[in-house]
C-alpha cells in the first residue's frame, strides 16, 4: 500500500502540480468575476448536462446524449451572445490586477462600482448629490415630489442627474436594484439636535430618511467636496472608493442574502477555492490516470538542421510508426500536428547515414508517452548538390499527319541548368518535355511545352526554365516509287 | 592575311554543326535517324517515326578514319539502356549504320549515344516514336 503510494507520487511531475493548481485558480476566478450573475447560473447549467451527457454515454442512451450534445453545444453560443454585456462588464474590470488578483471582496461591479465612480467624480468636480439606494422599505410614504425616471444606471447618468443646470438636481435619486427610478425628491429633515452645524440641507434630509428607513443614503458635499453616507443614525464621512464600495456592497448583500454578508462572502469564497481545487483534481484523474491504452500511428518525418548544400537523395522511410500509451480520453484527443518526429541532420555526412530515432527526437503532448518505434533506425542518403545543363528532349505523342515528315525538331533553350545531389545529377542526361500532340501539325512552326522534372530532388536553376520553344520543320513526304 | 585566314578556319571548324572530331582525327561529319537505309544512302531523314512503321535507323558518316577502328551506337528508350551496336569504320571515309524493330511498347523518347573508340562520345541523335 505503501509502495504503491510511493510510485504515484514519484509518477506525478511538477507540470501536473502546475497543471491542476492554474486550472484551479482560472476555475475559481471564473467563479468569482461571475458569481451572483445569471451567467454563472448558466454555466452550472451546462456543466450539469455535460455531466449528464456522459452519464448517458455510459448508460448508451443514444438519442439521450445526442440531443444533450446539440443542447451544450448551443447553449455554448447562446451563452456569449444572451450575456454580452455581463460577460463586457466583467471583461471591463478597472485594472488587470482585479481581473487575476483583485480581493473579491473589493471587487464591486454594477451598481456599486457606479454609484462609487459617479460620487467620487461629483465630489471632485464639488457638485452637490444625493444619492437614495432603497432596502426593504418601501420609500414612497417618505419621499415627496419625486420625478419617475426608470433608468438604467450608469455613472454618466448620475452626473447628468446632479449637473447645476438640471431642473432635478437639488432633489434626491433613488435607485432600486439596477435603476434609477426616481430623481427629483425631497427627503424627510432630520429634527436631530445632535447633528454637526457645519451639516446642510443636503445632509439633514440625508439624515431625516436614514432615521426613518432602512435605505442607505450617500450625500456629496457642494461646499467642501466630501462624500457621507447616512445608514440609520449613523452619517459617516466615506475616506475613499473602497470604503464606500465597501458599504455599498454590506448594503445591498445584505438586502439579497439577509445574512451577515462579509463573513459569509469570506466563507463562501473558501469554499469555492476547495470545490474548484477538487473539481480540477478530479477532472485531471479522470484525464490523465483512466487506464493504460496504446495506440499507433503513423507520423511523417522531418528533417532538421540540413545543411543548404546538401540534399536528401535517399531515405529508407519517409513516416515511423509510433505506439502510444496514456490515457484512453488523452490518446482520443491527440491530433496528427501534436505528434513529431524531427531527425537532426546536423552532423550527417554526405553519402548514407545510419540515424537513430530516439525518445528525444519524438514531440508529444503532455500526458502521452512512447512505447516504441518503428522503424528504430533510418538510413538517409545525403549527396552535394550541384548544378549541371541537361539536354531538352521533346516528347512527341500522337500520330503525325502520314503525309508528313516531322525533319527537325529542336528546343529552345537546347539545355536546361537544373540542381541536384551530384550522384542523382550523374544519372540524368535528359529532361523531357511534357507530352506534345502531333495533331494538328500541318506545317512548321513553334509551340511552347512545359520541362517535366523526373525525380522530386532535381530542381530549376531559375524558374523561367520550366517552358521551353519548340521549333520544328515538317516537309512532305516523297510519295512511293 | 595568313592570320585572319588561319581565324576564319578556326572559325568554320567551330560552327561545323554535327561534324565531331575524335583525338586521332576521325571526324563525324553526319548523324541522323531515318526510316530506310538503302544503296543510294539514308532516306526520309526524321525525328518523330510511327511504331507501325515497323524500324527506325541510325545512319553516320564519318570522314578523316585513319584506320580499322570501331565505335558504338548506344540505343536508349526514355533513359533507358535497349541496345549497344558496334560498329566498324575503315579508312578514309565511312558509312556506318545501326537499325531498331519498332514494337507498339516502344512509343516515346528515345535517343541514340554514339561512342568512339576512346569511349567519348561522339553525338547524340534524339527522336520520338509515336502511334
Amino acid at each position: 500500500m505503501v509502495e504503491s503510494l510511493a510510485v504515484f507520487l514519484q509518477s506525478i511531475r511538477w507540470q501536473d502540480i502546475v497543471d491542476i493548481l492554474l486550472n484551479s485558480y482560472i476555475l475559481y476566478r471564473v467563479y468569482v468575476l461571475f458569481r451572483g450573475t445569471a451567467v454563472w447560473r448558466v454555466l452550472v447549467g451546462i456543466s450539469l448536462l455535460l455531466l449528464g451527457k456522459n452519464i448517458a454515454e455510459f448508460l448508451g442512451l443514444i438519442i439521450t446524449s445526442w440531443a444533450i450534445q446539440g443542447i451544450t453545444a448551443a447553449a455554448a453560443l447562446i451563452i456569449i451572445v444572451v450575456f454580452r454585456n455581463e460577460i463586457r462588464s466583467v471583461l471591463q474590470v478597472r485594472n488587470l490586477r482585479a481581473f487575476f488578483w483583485g480581493s473579491p471582496q473589493r471587487e464591486m461591479r454594477g451598481t456599486i462600482g457606479i454609484v462609487a465612480d459617479a460620487a467620487f467624480e461629483l465630489a471632485r468636480k464639488k457638485t452637490g448629490a444625493i444619492i437614495v439606494l432603497q432596502s426593504k422599505d418601501d420609500l414612497a410614504d417618505f419621499i415627496r415630489n419625486g420625478i419617475a425616471w426608470q433608468g438604467l444606471i450608469s455613472r454618466e447618468m448620475l452626473m447628468s442627474i446632479f449637473w447645476n443646470g438640471n431642473p432635478v438636481h437639488d432633489g434626491a435619486a433613488i435607485i432600486v436594484g439596477d435603476r434609477v427610478t426616481t430623481v427629483g425628491g425631497v427627503l424627510p429633515l432630520s429634527s436631530r439636535s445632535d447633528l454637526p452645524s457645519f451639516f446642510g440641507t443636503r445632509h439633514r434630509a440625508a439624515a431625516g430618511l436614514a432615521e426613518q428607513t432602512d435605505a442607505l443614503v450617500v450625500i456629496v458635499s457642494e461646499e467642501r467636496g466630501e462624500v457621507s453616507v447616512a445608514k440609520g443614525d449613523q452619517i459617516e464621512r466615506v475616506s475613499g472608493w473602497e470604503r464606500l464600495a465597501e458599504l455599498l456592497e454590506d448594503h445591498l448583500l445584505g438586502l439579497d442574502e439577509h445574512r451577515q454578508p462579509r463573513r459569509r462572502g469570506k466563507h463562501e469564497l473558501r469554499l469555492a477555492a476547495l470545490a474548484s481545487l477538487v473539481t480540477v483534481t478530479v477532472l485531471w484523474f479522470s484525464f490523465t490516470r483512466s487506464g493504460d491504452t496504446l495506440i499507433s500511428i503513423d507520423v511523417p518525418l522531418e528533417f532538421t538542421n540540413r545543411n543548404k548544400a546538401i540534399d536528401i537523395i535517399d531515405a529508407s522511410a519517409s513516416t515511423v510508426h509510433l505506439q502510444l500509451s496514456g490515457s484512453g480520453t488523452l490518446l482520443k484527443s491527440v491530433q496528427p500536428e501534436q505528434v513529431r518526429v524531427q531527425i537532426d541532420l546536423g552532423e550527417a555526412t554526405v553519402g548514407l547515414n545510419r540515424l537513430s530515432i530516439l525518445p528525444g527526437q519524438v514531440s508529444l503532448p503532455p500526458g502521452v508517452y512512447l512505447k516504441k518505434v518503428e522503424p528504430a533506425v533510418l538510413e538517409v542518403t545525403l549527396d552535394e548538390l550541384e548544378k549541371k545543363p541537361v539536354a531538352v528532349q521533346v516528347d512527341w505523342a500522337g500520330k503525325l499527319p502520314e503525309s508528313l515528315i516531322m525533319v527537325t525538331a529542336d528546343s529552345a533553350p537546347a539545355k536546361i541548368d537544373v540542381i541536384c545531389g551530384k550522384h542523382t545529377l550523374e544519372k540524368i542526361s535528359t529532361l523531357y518535355t511534357e507530352k506534345v500532340p502531333l495533331e494538328g501539325i500541318t506545317q512548321s512552326g513553334e509551340l511552347r511545352a512545359h520541362v517535366v522534372l523526373p525525380p522530386a530532388s532535381i530542381k530549376f536553376a531559375s524558374d523561367a526554365y520550366d517552358t521551353v520553344t519548340v521549333r520544328y520543320q515538317v516537309r512532305p513526304r516523297n510519295p512511293v516509287q | 592575311m595568313k592570320k585572319a585566314s588561319i581565324i576564319v578556319a578556326m572559325f568554320l571548324l567551330c560552327c561545323l554543326p554535327s561534324t565531331a572530331f575524335s583525338r586521332d582525327g576521325l571526324r563525324l561529319t553526319a548523324a541522323y535517324m531515318c526510316e530506310q537505309v538503302s544503296d543510294a544512302g539514308p532516306e526520309n531523314r526524321a525525328v518523330v517515326f510511327s511504331a507501325a512503321d515497323g524500324k527506325v535507323f541510325c545512319f553516320c558518316f564519318f570522314e578523316s578514319v585513319p584506320e580499322n577502328s570501331t565505335v558504338f551506337h548506344v540505343w536508349y528508350h526514355a533513359d533507358r539502356l535497349v541496345t549497344r551496336h558496334k560498329l566498324t569504320l575503315k579508312p578514309p571515309s565511312w558509312k556506318i549504320y545501326s537499325a531498331m524493330q519498332l514494337r507498339d511498347s516502344d512509343k516515346g523518347p528515345w535517343r541514340v549515344e554514339i561512342i568512339g573508340a576512346d569511349n567519348k562520345q561522339l553525338d547524340v541523335v534524339r527522336f520520338s516514336v509515336t502511334d
